[in-house]
């Protein structure tokens, strides 16, 4: 996974990317992640993760329209690049081999 | 857009990434709308003031650097005032060199005087505690005690609640033993069980409450605790002291050296109350109190009415022309102004310390001037900068900026070095000065602290004029003269430092003259006895009366020794006060009785026959060898001149003398000799009439005083020799009474280092600025001199064209600062009792070697051009 760093929060960001397609910006965004994964998004959190993401080349950007309800400031929208669809996917496969990887007693844990 | 906080935007705006900013922006203001739809204005706002507060982080928060002109003048100007430091390094250094000396001088005074008057504040809540003191007028004759009598602390306790005292009673000198291990400490107090509530010391061993509740316990210190009972735990244990057991209760910590009060036992008694009458009405017991600020002035009013009441003072005070009020003293002002009778220890003097607080600063101001004469001088060669930089587009002020950024990171560099050299030098400070500063953070902190500010300051000073006189310079006359832009109005500034500097030299040399003189005149002054032979050792009187006969004997007989004898107290010491009634003089002369059975009180010294001898006093009239009577209670007398003059008696011999301390029969006898007066105190006071008795009494048995008849060196093996055969292993302390003076001419010591470094400082940097001016001005001066000498000047006449000047700013110096210094002077050494006078012969001094100075600094640059080939001179321009 060496080259293919993704924190937790990034790689929701990265995959919401991914649901929003073509429609993701910033407050698209926020708002999915806040409805899906049931926890509070800060704008600061999320564009210091989406500028993370676009300097490493997994995600590139245009701007789009703007709208009044914006006062005249255009949205920007993200679309993940060729080299952040490996990385998730990468992400996801080292994830699931470490799954398969724990012996099943283990994953049989009575809680008390 | 509406609503939205207008400030929070702008702040948004300053920080943020510029690419960003605008999808940023865009983001919040749709959230905002929506919350406000959703939950009204107020809660979207706060929302978004916590939006934009978690946007203030990395990756969002744009680069500061290289982005506004601010930020790149400063480091521009750093940069390059570092590189001309570099460039300049002689001069850099030979200025930092000044700076440095001048820095750490005024650290060092500074880490003196700031130990001098923070004494006792260690402890905590020091500023809720007083000494009470005693103040008597007896008949016109005032004292100040700052032992009192013992009624106070109990009244205070009984009658004031949340207030506390506690007296402190010396014993005297006595053996500690554990087992077959034996010390001597002749600082053991009884205390009250108050003790913990007035001193906070820290605890080592025990309780603080739980010590004061047995009587018959003592409490040791750490150091103590220690030599008796090494590492093991010394709480519980038992010791004997002056014969009787008792058991340690608690160990506190040694007070620190910068204490008025280092005791070693303290022996907690409820048996101070239950002392004679005598004992409780004497000057005996130091009374401290802990009372809040609130409290304070209404327990002091309290007490002074109540005073007449109170036992003890009542008897006094009943008789007419006595007078006695109560004054409290702060814990922490009793080192530098505690000057009663019976101090615990040799406090220092607040002017002493005040006076040397005022050389750091003379010593600064001078290195502050030697560095602003240096850097003016050396300004004048960067008109041709200064200009440059104007064509560049620098505005005045940037120009002035640069020369103070010059200015003040060399001075930081300055104060960087000058800390670290002082803090290097502590441990020698310490030593020298015997006093003892610990190098820990906070003093490390408060030294930077101190550092940096003052660099700021002197930087800043230093560098003003130079920035601002070249921040001035017109890019014209830059341009077209840039070699020979001579600023004629600059040699008058600098010829306004140099004047200054010279009265500032003139001031110091004179005044520390007179200071010196002043000192050395106190400590070489003829003391009326010779203490360069005089070796003191403390004895125990109860333990061995008869050894110490056998003793004294023994040394008698030896040929290194002059005299011995055992006396009560001896010259260094002041010598206490008892009473007396003369008998036949009542009501004549001076003498008032100031007692109520008929008493007068007079400083007093007690010892054995051979006491005046030993002294070396010098006999006025009668005879030395006043003898003990047959049941050794003073029956003969000796007074000085003072006692005789205080008496108003024509022939005082054979006048009748009762000593009526604490004897209900008093015992009788008359005066046999009269001695010259001698000073037996510090000569800040003028020699106090005195009377001398001689007994053989135990209690008088405080110490053995020996006057030597050769160098105290080869002596003292032998003293300890005898002392093993007929003390046995009694332990055994001596000193030289003129270590002892030393000691209390401690202060007045330091002063004079403190002077001669001033001196010192002041000459070199005196020399170093009229050495800079004339090389300077000769320079200028070339051509003229070239000229000059062409149509034939001779050298003198040169010479004196050309220090004509420098003489007429040392006379101007001289003339406005001689006056004002001897009248500074004289006042100060008004409160000597014995002072120098300020004669011609130290004007004339000052005089002379200030002229020596200027003289001896502008002659080199003269003489040089002046004899240099006139062709040079005129060529080479």
């Amino acid at each position: 996974m060496g080259k293919f760093q993704l924190g937790e929060f990034e790689e929701i960001v990265m995959l919401t990317v991914g649901v929003l397609f073509g429609n993701a910006y910033g407050v698209s965004i926020k708002k999915e992640i806040e409805e899906r994964q049931q926890r509070k998004v800060s704008v600061g959190a999320l564009q210091s993760a989406l500028k993370r993401l676009e300097d490493k080349g997994y995600l590139n950007s245009y701007e789009g329209e703007s709208t009044s309800a914006r006062g005249g400031r255009p949205k920007r929208y993200f679309n993940m690049t060729a080299q952040g669809k490996h990385a998730i996917e990468e992400t996801r496969k080292m994830r699931n081999q470490l799954y398969d990887a724990i012996p099943k007693p283990a994953l049989d844990v009575k809680f008390r | 857009m509406n609503g939205f906080p207008k400030l929070l935007l702008r702040f948004l705006r300053w920080f943020c990434r510029p690419e960003l900013l605008q999808f940023i922006e865009g983001d919040l203001l749709e959230l905002f709308e929506e919350h406000q739809a959703a939950k009204g204005l107020f809660r979207a706002r706060v929302m978004m003031i916590w939006e934009v507060l978690k946007l203030f982080r990395p990756g969002i928060v744009r680069s500061f650097q290289n982005n506004s002109p601010g930020p790149v003048f400063v480091h521009s100007m750093i940069r390059s005032s570092f590189r001309r430091l570099l460039r300049e390094r002689t001069y850099a250094a030979t200025n930092m060199l000044g700076l440095v000396v001048g820095l750490v001088a005024y650290l060092c005074v500074w880490i003196y005087v700031n130990y001098e008057r923070h004494f006792d504040e260690f402890l905590p809540g020091h500023e809720e505690v007083y000494r009470i003191d005693e103040n008597w007028n007896r008949s016109g004759v005032e004292e100040k005690w700052s032992a009192i009598k013992a009624r106070v602390t109990p009244y205070v306790n009984a009658n004031f609640p949340g207030v506390a005292s506690v007296r402190l009673f010396q014993g005297i000198r006595a053996e500690l033993q554990v087992g077959d291990k034996t010390i001597d400490s002749d600082k053991n107090f009884y205390i009250d069980s108050t003790f913990m509530e007035v001193f906070r010391y820290a605890v080592v061993e025990g309780e603080a409450k739980a010590m004061m509740q047995q009587p018959g316990t003592v409490i040791l210190t750490e150091t103590i605790a220690q030599k008796l009972f090494g590492n093991r735990p010394a709480l519980h244990q038992a010791l004997t002291l002056k014969g009787r057991s008792y058991m340690v209760s608690g160990v506190l910590q040694d007070p620190p050296a910068n204490s008025h009060l280092h005791f070693e036992v303290l022996i907690v008694s409820r048996g101070l109350d239950r002392m004679k009458d005598f004992q409780l009405n004497d000057n005996m017991f130091y009374t401290y109190v802990r009372v809040s600020e609130h409290q304070r002035d209404h327990l002091l009013k309290t007490l002074n009415e109540e005073l007449s009441s109170l036992r003890g003072y009542a008897q006094d005070l009943g008789i007419e022309g006595n007078s006695c009020y109560l004054s409290m003293l702060p814990l922490h002002d009793i080192h530098l102004h505690g000057d009663a009778e019976r101090e615990l220890e040799q406090n220092s003097s607040a002017w002493v310390v005040n006076l040397i607080e005022m050389i750091g600063w003379f010593i600064l101001i001078m290195s502050g001037i030697n560095y602003v004469n240096l850097s003016t001088s050396r300004s004048m060669g960067r008109i041709a900068e200064a200009g440059i930089r104007k064509l560049h587009g620098s505005q005045h002020w940037m120009i002035a900026l640069q020369f103070l950024t010059e200015s003040v990171l060399l001075c930081l560099l300055s104060m960087v070095i000058a800390v670290g050299v002082s803090y290097l030098l502590l441990p020698v400070f310490n030593q020298y000065f015997r006093i003892d500063v610990q190098a820990n953070w906070v003093f490390v902190v408060q030294l930077v602290q101190k550092g940096t500010i003052l660099a700021l300051v002197v930087g800043a000073f230093a560098g003003i004029y130079p920035a601002l006189s070249l921040a001035r310079v017109s890019i014209m006359g830059v341009l077209r003269t840039i070699s020979s832009n001579k600023g004629a109005g600059r040699m008058g500034v600098r010829r306004g430092f140099i004047t200054f500097q010279l009265m500032i030299s003139v001031f110091t040399i004179m005044a520390t003259t007179v200071i010196y003189r002043q000192l050395q005149f106190i400590q070489d002054k003829n003391l009326g006895f010779d203490r360069s032979r005089l070796m003191v050792i403390p004895l125990n009187p109860f333990d061995r009366y008869d050894a110490i006969g056998r003793f004294k004997e023994s040394l008698m007989g030896e040929p290194e020794i002059a005299n011995a004898s055992t006396v009560y107290t001896y010259p260094g010491l002041r010598f206490p006060f008892f009473t007396y009634r003369f008998p036949n003089l009542n009501r004549t002369g001076q003498v008032n009785a100031t007692l109520d059975d008929g008493s007068v009180w007079m400083r007093s010294v007690f010892g054995d026959e051979d006491m005046p001898q030993t002294f070396g006093l010098e006999l006025v009239d009668g005879r030395l060898d006043a003898k003990t009577s047959e049941d050794n209670v003073p029956n003969e007398f000796i007074v000085n001149e003072a006692a005789v003059r205080f008496l108003g008696v024509e022939n005082p011999i054979g006048e009748t003398v009762e000593f009526t301390y604490a004897n209900e029969n008093p015992d009788r006898g008359r005066i046999v000799g009269v001695v010259r007066d001698f000073n037996y105190a510090s000569l800040h006071h003028a020699v106090e009439p005195m009377i001398m008795s001689a007994t053989d009494i135990g209690w008088s048995k405080r110490f053995m005083l020996i006057s030597l008849a050769t160098a105290p060196k080869e002596v003292a093996t032998k003293v300890e020799g005898l002392w093993r055969r007929y003390m046995g292993n009694a332990p055994l302390t001596y000193h030289f009474l003129n270590d002892e003076y030393k000691e209390l001419y401690k202060n007045e010591a330091h002063l004079k280092v403190f002077l001669i470094v001033l001196a010192a400082i002041s000459i070199v940097i005196s020399i170093l600025g009229l050495l800079g001016m004339s090389f300077f001005a000769m320079e200028q001066r070339k051509h003229e001199i070239g000229i000059r000498k062409v149509l034939g000047a001779s050298v003198l006449s040169i010479v004196s064209i050309t220090t004509r000047e420098y003489l007429l700013m040392m006379a101007k110096a001289l003339l406005v600062v001689i006056p004002v210094t001897y009248w500074l002077a004289g006042q100060w050494l008004n409160r000597f009792a014995y002072a120098i006078a300020i004669g011609p012969g130290i004007v004339v001094g000052t005089v002379g070697f200030v002229a020596a100075l200027v003289l001896g600094s502008v002659g080199f640059n003269v003489m040089r051009s002046a004899m240099k080939n006139p062709v040079q001179m005129i060529d080479n321009g």
